[in-house]
């Protein structure tokens, strides 16, 4: 498979600003041209969902775009300036079946526009004053028409802070679909707000897809019987976007800044529900919201951000290290994949030099290397560069059918392989095919409480698709089917209830194609115990005399005790003599006053034997011996 | 059947507690229950392990928690208590097949981690393996520790837990405090963490299925407070009808005592966790004094009725209740009853510096006094020394100017007492002893009933009740609500009451609260 190289740290994006004119006092009039346009965006699961997302473009002629983003490009300027937003609508007309697109325009909550006579735009197109009650509001301010060009939204003195730039048309739709962005307006020089001083800094915005949605502005369905409106009673996210993408372990860390530096966090998000991100392994002092400095600074590690807030804070790591940073509210999935959605690793080292790090998989079919952080997904992504100094390890999945037989290079062995990557590295995995029907566990020894849940696990050859498992409690003399026709490579096994403890119990997997073949079969290389009682105490070595208590543990009994029986021995077992008996509940422990015995007793045991009406239901017997001293 | 008191008009005071049956625990806890590690290095052993819970619609829930070493399963996790400064170490053992788990410690710092492999936020351990985590608790606080694997999963599933980190001077720990500054003194302190559930969730997972799991498709239908729906929040801890669940969430507390709440947003949702009663004073976030500057004691945080607690996040509140101004006497004395110094019944005392006559519209007190910037408020004038036998006169006072020492009489002469003549250095008390109550209380036969009334609606007083009614204020406190405002949250399966709910006892000050 080809491999990428990837050598993508996500340094901070440079400043929009294309045409800059110099006002008096010393601002600029900062110009941005953003074409509105419908594309199709590439999950990383493979899923291709519809977005609108501004696309950036050179000048006033739109002759010239990048691809559009999700979310649209960051733009930069100072305190003071102005903003022109030229905006062309690049969106389809709507159709009903095939195509659908809208006016948009663009807002940015916390800065104060130039109001025109053309706002707000009423759904019935009009502007102006509201004439009649049918009208609702369709956008906050003008509008740019589906191929209208160079429409003008202006700021004249830009507030310093963090902002979301976003269409304010028909927001519940639009915004969903990608028509949002990142403005930063600094104060000074490295100067946030007044006061308010950086080194570096991160954008973190979170936004979320409905998928159900976007498929309905895909297939022009929006709007009609299929999908009348946006509910947000039924709206449902599933996928959860930090910057415009959910993480997979391709995704490379971000480099925060340096150790003893401050950093800058600029919190946004573009979502509907909260969303907390939460720093782990360090606190942040928020500075900030909506633009707004606050009086004093609040410690904290998670920040809470309602649909449209904006947060800035700064960080301060003392010693290098890795710091994940992710969405508490749990947008932690894409789709039913974990590890993904609302997840990054912040990184703070001693300097700002990368190394690179170059994994070789030479049968990516066999198996994925992946990264902690995130960067390396090898097969598909097997080359990042990573900041020098903080560790990265390396995790070897095999896929079904495979196992991982070890590193060479950088690492050795099968373990995982961690790298301080203060040099380039360069690590080999190898995976090879699993050649046999292996039973991995219970393999002999173990001890299984009767209902709990035990995960058998096992490995075998690629063709075996299918598995049935199997039970023997007789040493193999005769089995019970666990289950049958089990896929993948474990199964969470209900240990059955047994009467009596069984010691000489057995596994047993099967392996088949999926057309029914034997592949092979494998079962515990030694016996393995069901445990439905256990006497804890006394269980060799302990030295009793007056008051003691016996206790002993019952996992689950074949049916309900009723009968208890205590006994004592004093000659390792081969006698045994009435303690107590208890009927009609099972205690657990016993209160003992020793026996007036003649002589020091070193070869005593206790048994316990629990029953009810049908037969004994468990027995078990001190491991070892103990002494009575009467 | 209770020991019924009735209530003599004149409203003497007989506290009584004599009940044959008691439904409500008496079990306060004026301490977080958990385990205390033992200075300066505590060693907890914590086991994840699948076992079941009960709410209280009669269902039983599959779920994943931390154990204490051999111990059952519990719903939260131990709540971990140690000592600022102190090096812990956490021992984590896996025994849940088919899901790896670890310990995120929130707010800790530089947790070293050893054993199992490297997850995605923590060291993780495979079934039968165990990590070791390692951490100095360098700051006093609340905080809380979760399971990173899988966290959507493992969270919702009861892989939660409180640890407390208690202030230090000098490695001497700082009693009654929650970060070693008098801001954060506190007469009793309660845990509530709190959590939702989707049982679906519980249901997939419990038939092997849980990579088919929609994580997004999320909606809870049952809610906690420390492991327990309502009203089994208001049952005993460590109640042998729920052995995965120890612990409750039964505030008690008695007149102007400081009560802590530790609230933990253990879940995954937003919850506005409203205390009826009073506001409370928010003095922590994320187990950082809100301070303006580092000293000044916590001085920045907002005094609200509503603690909206964020997934992750913990939030420390200390809550007051005092009768104060609250218009009747809420011991129930006559004006000529002595004084119970226990009850704290005089608010502000200060005394008249000059003469006040009976024509007199206005008053001046004791510079710096303390009476409150109020609209108006009911004052009682004495002289003399013996309290009970001295000649009164109860007034209504209101300030005259912002920051002024002199107020308005607004009224004079009230309940029944004469309009007199005070001479300079008369006491002149805020208080409400000795005011009647405001209504004449309906006759029985006109009137239904909760089981929190105690039959009298005086603090510590017992009233007369038909048969059957009550029974669950033996000691005639004052119950105030503590639950979610999400008020769907106060349900179990649709279910009222239910869900993060449960109820603060006001204790007469007389009354002993158990384990104190």
């Amino acid at each position: 498979m080809r491999k990428v190289r990837t050598k993508k740290i996500l340094w901070m994006s440079a400043a929009v600003s294309l045409l800059l004119f110099c006002l008096a006092g010393g601002a600029y009039a900062v110009d941005v041209y953003l074409d509105v346009q419908a594309f199709d965006k590439t999950l990383p699961d493979g899923t291709i969902v519809k977005m609108w997302g501004f696309a950036q473009c050179t000048d006033g002629t739109f002759a010239a775009c990048s691809p559009a983003t999700v979310p649209g490009p960051r733009i930069s300027a100072a305190a003071g300036d102005a903003l022109n937003i030229h905006l062309r609508n690049s969106l389809p007309l709507p159709v009903p079946n095939v195509a659908y697109g809208e006016p948009v325009s663009v807002m940015i909550p916390g800065q104060l526009p130039v109001v025109t006579a053309s706002e707000p735009v009423w759904t019935d197109g009009t502007s102006g004053p509201r004439t009649s009650l049918s009208q609702r509001v369709r956008s906050m301010t003008h509008e740019t028409a589906i191929g209208a060009s160079d429409i003008v939204y202006t700021w004249n003195s830009l507030r310093p802070g963090t902002y979301l730039y976003e269409s304010g048309t028909h927001p519940a739709v639009q915004v969903q679909m990608g028509l949002y962005g990142a403005l930063t307006v600094d104060s000074g020089a490295g100067q946030a707000y007044p006061g308010v001083a950086y080194d570096s800094e991160v954008v973190l915005l979170f936004s979320e897809i409905d998928s159900a949605l976007h498929t309905a502005v895909a297939n022009g369905t929006y709007g009609s019987a299929e999908y009348p409106s946006i509910n947000p009673r039924d709206s449902k996210s599933d996928y959860f976007l930090m910057n415009g993408m959910p993480y997979t372990s391709a995704v490379p860390p971000t480099f925060a800044g340096t150790t003893g530096s401050n950093v800058l966090l600029r919190m946004l998000s573009a979502a509907y529900d909260e969303r907390v991100p939460l720093l782990q392994g360090a606190y942040m002092s928020v500075v900030a919201e909506d633009g707004n400095p606050y009086t004093y600074p609040k410690q904290q590690y998670a920040a809470v951000l309602p649909a449209g807030k904006t947060k800035d804070a700064l960080v301060s790591v003392a010693t290098p290290k890795y710091l994940p940073l992710y969405d508490r509210r749990m947008g932690l999935t894409n789709a039913t994949n974990t590890t993904g959605g609302m997840l990054t690793y912040l990184a703070f080292a001693a300097a700002a030099g990368t190394n690179d790090l170059t994994v070789t998989n030479a049968a990516p079919a066999r198996g994925t290397v992946m990264s902690v952080p995130g960067g390396i997904h090898c097969g598909t992504a097997c080359s990042a560069a990573f900041p020098a100094g903080i560790n990265v390890t390396l995790l070897a999945d095999p896929a079904p059918g495979s196992v991982f037989t070890g590193w060479t290079g950088s690492c050795t062995g099968t373990g995982e392989c961690v790298l301080d990557m203060t040099a380039d590295a360069a690590v080999t995995a190898t995976f090879s095919a699993v050649t046999s029907v292996k039973l991995l566990a219970p393999n002999g020894g173990e001890v299984l409480p009767t209902n709990s849940i035990y995960p058998i696990q096992w490995q075998a050859p690629g063709q075996a698709t299918t598995f049935n498992l199997h039970y023997s409690l007789d040493n193999g003399a005769t089995w019970t089917v666990i289950a049958k026709n089990v896929q993948g490579t474990s199964y969470n096994w209900k240990v059955p209830k047994v009467v009596k403890n069984k010691k000489e119990a057995l596994v047993r997997v099967t392996a088949r194609t999926a057309a029914g073949a034997v592949v092979g079969r494998d079962t515990s290389n030694a016996v393995f115990t069901v445990q439905v009682l256990k006497l804890t105490a006394p269980n060799g070595g302990e030295d009793w005399s007056g008051f003691r208590t016996i206790t002993w543990t019952t996992y689950a009994t074949k049916r309900p005790v009723t009968k208890v029986v205590l006994e004592y021995s004093t000659n390792k077992g081969k006698s045994w003599k009435p303690i107590t008996t208890i009927t009609g509940f099972n205690p657990g422990s016993y209160t003992w006053t020793v026996p007036n015995l003649l002589a020091v007793k070193p070869n005593s045991k206790v048994r316990v034997t629990l029953s009810d009406a049908k037969g004994i239901l468990a027995k078990d017997v001190s491991d070892a011996v103990f002494t009575l001293n009467p | 059947m209770n020991l019924l008191i009735p209530i003599k008009k004149s409203g003497t005071l007989i506290v009584v507690v004599a009940l044959a049956f008691l439904l409500l625990s008496l079990q306060a806890n004026a301490a977080v229950e958990g385990i205390t590690g033992t200075s300066p290095a505590p060693v907890f052993s914590l086991t994840a392990k699948a076992d079941y819970i009960t709410v209280p619609e009669g269902s039983r829930i599959f779920m994943w928690g931390y154990a204490d070493g051999d111990g059952n399963m519990q719903y939260p996790g131990p709540t971990l208590i140690v000592n600022q400064g102190d090096a812990v170490t956490v021992n984590l053992t896996n025994m849940i097949g088919g899901v790896p788990v670890s310990i995120v410690f929130n707010g800790q710092d530089d947790v070293n981690a050893s054993g199992g492999v490297q997850g995605a936020l923590a060291r993780e351990a495979r079934y039968g393996e165990t990590v070791t985590y390692t951490f100095t608790a360098a700051n006093p606080g609340t905080y809380m520790y979760y399971s990173g694997s899988r966290p959507e999963l493992a969270t919702e599933m009861g892989l939660v837990g409180a640890l407390i980190v208690r202030p230090t001077a000098g490695g001497i720990p700082i009693p009654n405090q929650a970060y070693g500054d008098a801001s954060s003194a506190f007469n009793q302190e309660f845990l509530f963490l709190l959590t939702e559930m989707d049982p679906n969730f519980h249901q997939m997972i419990e038939k092997g299925k849980m990579n088919e799991i929609d994580n997004a498709g999320y909606f809870p239908v049952i809610w906690f407070i420390n492991g327990r729906a309502a009203p089994d929040t208001m049952l005993d801890s460590h109640t042998p009808l729920l052995p995965n669940q120890p612990y409750n969430c039964f505030p008690m507390t008695h007149p102007n005592e400081r009560v802590l709440m530790r609230i933990i947003g253990a879940g995954r949702d937003l919850h506005p966790y409203h205390a009826h009663g009073n506001h409370s004073r928010v003095i922590a976030r994320d187990g950082r004094l809100l301070e303006s500057t580092p000293g000044s004691g916590a001085n920045t945080g907002e005094f609200t009725f509503t603690n909206t607690s964020i997934p992750g996040s913990t939030i420390d509140a200390i809550f007051s209740w005092n009768g104060n101004n609250i218009g009747w006497d809420i011991y129930g004395h006559a004006i000529d009853e002595a004084l119970n110094p226990l009850l704290n019944e005089i608010f502000v005392q200060s005394d008249i510096p000059a003469g006040l006559l009976a024509a007199d519209a206005a008053v001046s007190v004791t510079s710096g006094v303390g009476f409150p910037a109020m609209a108006s408020f009911r004052a009682v004038i004495w002289n003399g020394p013996d309290f009970a036998a001295a000649v009164k006169e109860v007034i209504r006072l209101k300030r005259s100017a912002p920051g002024s020492d002199t107020f308005t009489v607004v009224d004079r002469g009230l309940e029944n007492t004469a309009v007199s003549d005070w001479a300079a250095g008369s006491a002149i008390a805020y208080t409400d002893h000795g005011a009647p109550f405001p209504v004449i209380l309906p006759s029985q036969e006109v009137l239904t009933f909760g089981q929190f009334y105690s039959g009298s609606p005086f603090l510590g007083g017992l009233g007369q009740l038909p048969p059957g009614e009550g029974g669950f204020n033996p000691n005639g406190g004052f119950f105030f609500m503590w639950h979610s405002h999400n008020e769907k949250e106060i349900t179990s399966f649709d279910i009222f009451p239910g869900g993060m709910l449960t109820m603060i006892i006001i204790e007469n000050p007389t009354v002993p609260l158990v384990n104190p």
